[in-house]
């Protein structure tokens, strides 16, 4: 019950999005690309490493992005792995509580309109506008990168 | 083998590595709970109601719950999210208010799902007065779902090719009629196909019932819309951190979380089934 085996939990979570997006970006890369590094002598793996990777590496980002959206939202994993304690984590071995499980243990108690009440909803506006700014960097970075190219129209929103 | 050679067979047998290790987390969390669960499965654990303080019996409200809570979150997004997706797709025109609502739809599906669940507690629950109730928690969970039900609409609605349409209008069909009669129907796979895996998703929410209507522990089915509720993945969490007796009632847990992943996993079936059958070749 502390903040790493909540993080494992979170990345692990976060695999599928992250490999989605980052699959759809490598794959709008032009073929035109690859087969010119190839017709240069370059191999696959320096190809990748050189000319494909670098030539996507927005998508990629906007791909940790999403992740890292998603597993900050998350909710009853952490509140169920990490412990809950209220105080100061000094290393990443100490009980934690997050933001969502704040909100998920809390709420269930308050009585309504009370000051608690009301500091749970500023802790959800937080919340909300945290991801908001993540999820908009993301999609600033991919659609960029889609005006470039056409063939990216499929990042998907899951 | 020269250098070349070498690196790229150590940095493909790292992309290898690393692949291997994503699908042996999948691996090990289905084993995981298989080996546990599979020895509390039986007719009697789905069908009968849990006993002893749910130290025994089944889950058969849980069930009942999450399948009413669901029906609730399909009436609720998916005559919205259609008509939005017919809007966004036929009707509006490309300009600044449609990118907005695009951008809107998109942060949406991005939105944490505990701030789904303050926003049904402030908007459905207190605002509206319904109390915690299936009501409250169908609508919090349909707004959830509802970008994605959205998304997958206007894709299905899309690949519907120009000449269906043109073909009505030049048949003297006004635009809504054309919309009603050719281009829908024609989505009707896709958008079920997308649909079913927004409520499967849904269906395995926690955070946003938590505090709109589900319980932990109920005698009685809900009668009325009105009524609380148990749900599976709330009945899971209860038995696995929550309850007095943990390590007793730890098999129920794998038990229950069997349950879940086979109800989404045949959800997921549903909806292949009907992609692969039905997707329509123009």
């Amino acid at each position: 019950m502390n903040a790493l085996n909540g993080s494992i939990l979170l990345a692990v979570m976060a695999l599928p999005t992250i490999i989605t997006v980052a699959e759809d970006a490598i794959y709008a890369v032009p073929n035109a690309y690859k087969e010119g590094s190839y017709a240069l002598g370059a191999n696959r793996w320096v190809t990748l490493i050189k000319v494909t990777l670098p030539s996507c590496a927005s998508g990629i980002i906007a791909a940790v992005m999403l992740g890292l959206g998603r597993a900050i939202g998350e909710t009853m994993t952490v509140l169920m792995a990490t412990g809950n304690a209220l105080s100061m984590p000094n290393s990443f071995f100490d009980s934690i509580r997050t933001v969502t499980a704040t909100i998920a243990i809390e709420l269930g108690e308050v009585p309504y309109g009370t000051t608690h009440y009301y500091s749970l909803f500023a802790l959800g506006a937080v919340l909300f506008i945290l991801t908001l700014i993540i999820n908009l960097i993301a999609e600033r970075i991919a659609s960029n990168y889609r005006k470039k190219d056409n063939k990216c129209q499929h990042t998907s929103t899951y | 083998m020269n250098k070349r050679t070498l690196n790229q067979w150590l940095g493909v047998s790292f992309l290898l590595i690393c692949t291997m290790l994503v699908i042996a987390f999948l691996g090990i969390i289905i084993f995981d709970i298989f080996t546990k669960g599979t020895s509390s499965l039986s007719w009697s654990f789905i069908s009968t109601d849990p006993k002893k303080g749910m130290t025994e019996g089944g889950i058969f409200p849980a069930l009942m719950g999450t399948f009413l809570v669901t029906l609730m979150t399909a009436l609720c997004a998916i005559p919205l999210g259609i008509a939005c997706a017919v809007y966004l797709s036929e009707y509006a025109g490309d300009n600044a208010f449609t990118r907005l609502i695009r951008a809107s739809i998109r942060n949406l599906a991005g939105v944490p799902s505990i701030i789904y669940g303050l926003f049904g507690v402030a908007i459905f629950v207190q605002g509206l007065q319904f109390g915690t109730s299936v009501l409250a928690s169908g609508f919090t969970l349909g707004l959830l779902s509802l970008p994605y039900v959205i998304t997958t609409t206007e894709e299905a609605l899309k690949i519907v090719p120009r000449i269906m349409r043109e073909g009505a209008l030049a048949l003297g069909a006004t635009q809504w009629e054309t919309i009603r009669t050719i281009v829908l129907p024609s989505a009707v796979p896709g958008i079920l196909t997308g649909t079913i895996l927004a409520l499967s998703r849904a269906a395995g929410e926690t955070a946003p019932i938590l505090f709109t209507g589900v319980v932990f522990y109920q005698r009685y089915l809900p009668s009325t819309l009105l009524d609380e509720f148990m749900a599976l993945p709330y009945h899971l969490y209860i038995l696995s951190t929550q309850h007095h007796a943990i390590e007793q009632v730890r098999p129920l847990a794998y038990g229950t979380a069997m349950v879940l992943i086979g109800l989404i996993f045949l959800l997921n079936i549903v909806a292949f089934v009907i992609r692969s059958r039905y997707r329509v070749k123009y």
